[in-house]
């Protein structure tokens, strides 16, 4: 009797996801999928709303990452006010870097440090009780604090520039609304409040040897978990850099082959949306490769992958360590994601340090102004990947049309072939799914960071509830975490 | 709940040139009742009573640093509950909680991480309010705010 196991809701992620396995007769997987189940339509809450108020709006879509939303959008209607990004001015495109640097560190740093490091310290058999940052901290407990520290860095360069930690403001259309005091530039610089950038390097480069030494005695797992051939897709500068802010987009196949290079406002061009009966979610691929071959991973391990160097020293030595592993290759290995997550976590904290060292982010040309235009796209490297928003006005400033393709929509099709890849090697003619098995199967989620609040809009808390049924719908097995 | 002397004496009997006190407000004023916190701390702030405040949309695991610069806590939340006489204050313990996620930490979580990291764990209560609706955008209901006066002149009273 073939049976399904459901794994609803997925934990420590942000936001509500389901996931279920399909077993034959005989055990054997059938298929898995990982379904969407929340819906909140944020794309239509927008519409009839003026086009200045978007990116304020759209931060709404999640706490965790709001400084993305409201960036990308900001870029849109930037557009919409008839200014594209080289007609800023350097200080708003300075300051909203800076902005948008504080928030990858901050939102990596809570992933890397409170989500994932259960996962790495404790690796896939460890017991539920034990996975979670509590145990991080009893067992390594200068980790667990460097973390928080790195954590606040970000988070108090966000709610010095937009006033708070979570929903500030700072971008207007054609620019910023507020400086940085040098009074506000030197504690950030000299440690004043926070932990100086130079000791957030510092821990950085700290953080990156300890993953380099836990990789050296786990790389069995860490090579072989999840990994399978993809495409990568993220933003690069016109050279090839890692680029977070703005710059075309670049993708290339499993092997390393390029399959798009665009400018990022052209995405309409390149990209289409599948939508599947059992998800919310959309399912994005190159219109060129088609769905079955266009999908994308994108996110850290992705944009290291598209890019060919990295702007600042540190992180370009640890981007050639990493990309010295798979001998020049594409690195296909989801786990390794965390390793590349480490390495922009470091460029962001030089790239901070190299912005609070510009006297630019102290000028006073805010704002400029252009002719209004119909329609704008926003695209930027949120922490989990390529974030894109775009705008349609009426002639009345009111927005007609928004579509926004968020970093999880990217990685749906990667996060489904993960939790195939764990049914195969895992779930796979058992007769007995173990909780610890279960865990497999998150732990493959979690290593794309999904944000399934952004991703559908809709907020969520999630104990675990498993269930095995058979063909007829009849239950067979169930279980329940909190 | 506790009884109003033993609160006087444990939280509210502060000693400004030795104690600092934190109010942390959780919640949302985007989302109907939920916003209660928030508005507890501004009547805190309008009526220049000397408490530090700091609004929060959920606890998060850096808080556990944060309040170790305090010697007493109180948190002030919205509650879904119908608490009898519309509020509740009571003391927090710290609480080992193994099914912490970002949007759920606990007062009594939060605590207990500040010991296994900092091992500092202030004193610490929890105000809690009754709130009746959170949809998204719309005003705080007449009975919330109702509850959050008696709530906040309760508190008052013990300063």
């Amino acid at each position: 009797m073939g049976k399904k196991i459901i794994i609803d809701p997925v934990t420590r992620v942000e936001g509500h996801g389901k996931v279920t396995v399909l077993l034959d007769d005989n055990h054997r997987v059938e298929d898995a999928f990982f379904h969407i189940v929340e819906f909140r339509g944020f794309e239509r809450f927008v519409q009839g709303r003026p086009y200045w108020e978007a990116p304020v709006l759209v931060q709404r879509l999640c706490g965790i990452c709001p400084v993305s939303h409201h960036l990308a959008a900001a870029k849109a209607i930037d557009q919409i006010a008839g200014l594209d990004p080289d007609d800023l001015s350097p200080t708003a495109t300075k300051l909203r870097r800076l902005l948008h640097f504080g928030q990858v560190l901050q939102s990596h740093a809570l992933h890397f440090f409170y989500l994932a490091s259960p996962d790495l310290l404790f690796g896939l058999d460890a017991e539920a009780a034990k996975r979670n940052v509590v145990e991080v901290a009893i067992a390594n407990k200068d980790l667990a604090r460097k973390g928080i520290q790195i954590r606040q860095f970000g988070q108090e360069i966000i709610k010095a520039l937009a006033g708070k930690r979570i929903h500030g403001i700072m971008a207007v259309p054609g620019g910023v609304h507020k400086t940085f005091t040098r009074q506000e530039r030197d504690a950030f610089l000299n440690g004043e409040g926070v932990p100086s950038i130079d000791n957030i390097i510092d821990w950085m480069v700290g953080v990156l040897d300890f993953m380099k030494k836990y990789h050296e005695t786990n790389a069995p797992w860490l090579d072989y978990f999840a990994t399978y051939p993809s495409g990568h897709l993220g933003m690069v500068t016109q050279d090839g850099a890692l680029e977070l802010y703005d710059g075309p987009l670049r993708a290339i196949d499993a092997q390393g082959n390029q399959t798009l290079l665009a400018p990022a406002t052209d995405y309409v061009d390149h990209f289409a949306e599948l939508v599947k009966p059992w998800s919310y979610l959309k399912f994005p691929y190159l219109r060129e490769l088609g769905e079955e071959k266009g999908w994308n991973r994108v996110g850290p391990l992705a944009r290291i992958n598209v890019s060919t160097y990295i702007s600042t020293p540190l992180a370009e030595a640890e981007r050639k360590i990493f990309r010295d592993y798979t001998g020049g290759k594409t690195n296909n290995m989801t786990m390794h994601t965390h390793w590349a997550r480490l390495i922009e976590m470091l460029h962001c904290a030089e790239a901070i340090r190299d912005l609070l060292n510009d006297e630019a982010i102290l000028g006073d040309d805010l704002r400029r102004e252009g002719i209004q235009r119909s329609q704008g796209i926003g695209v930027i490297e949120a922490p989990r990947g390529t974030l894109i928003h775009h705008y349609e006005i009426d002639d009345k400033g009111m927005i007609t049309r928004c579509n926004l393709i968020v970093s999880t929509t990217h990685n749906n099709e990667p996060m489904n072939r993960a939790v195939k890849w764990v049914a195969q090697n895992v779930l796979d003619n058992r007769f007995e799914v173990t909780e610890q098995m279960l865990n497999q199967v998150e732990i493959a989620i979690r290593a794309y960071d999904p944000c399934l609040s952004c991703a559908t809009h809709a907020l969520g808390k999630m104990p675990l509830y498993v269930e095995v049924q058979d063909r007829r719908g009849n239950i067979i097995q169930t279980a329940t975490r909190s | 709940m506790l009884k109003s002397k033993t609160v006087e004496e444990i939280l509210f009997k502060p000693q400004p040139d030795r104690e600092k006190i934190l109010v942390i407000g959780i919640g949302n004023t985007a989302r109907q009742d939920d916003g209660l916190g928030w508005k507890f701390l501004e009547l805190v702030q309008a009526l220049g009573i000397p408490l530090e405040v700091r609004q929060v949309f959920q606890l998060q695991i850096e808080d556990a640093s944060m309040i170790t610069a305090y010697d007493k806590v109180l948190f002030v939340d919205s509650h879904v509950t119908r608490i009898k006489g519309g509020y509740a204050l009571e003391p927090v313990f710290p609480e080992e909680d193994g099914s912490w996620s970002t949007h759920a930490l606990s007062p009594g979580s939060l605590l207990h991480l500040s010991g296994v990291l900092y091992e500092q764990i202030p004193e610490a209560w929890l105000l809690s309010i009754t709130g009746y609706r959170w949809e998204l955008g719309m005003p705080m209901t007449r009975n919330a705010k109702a509850n959050l006066f008696e709530a906040f002149e309760c508190v008052r009273s013990l300063i």
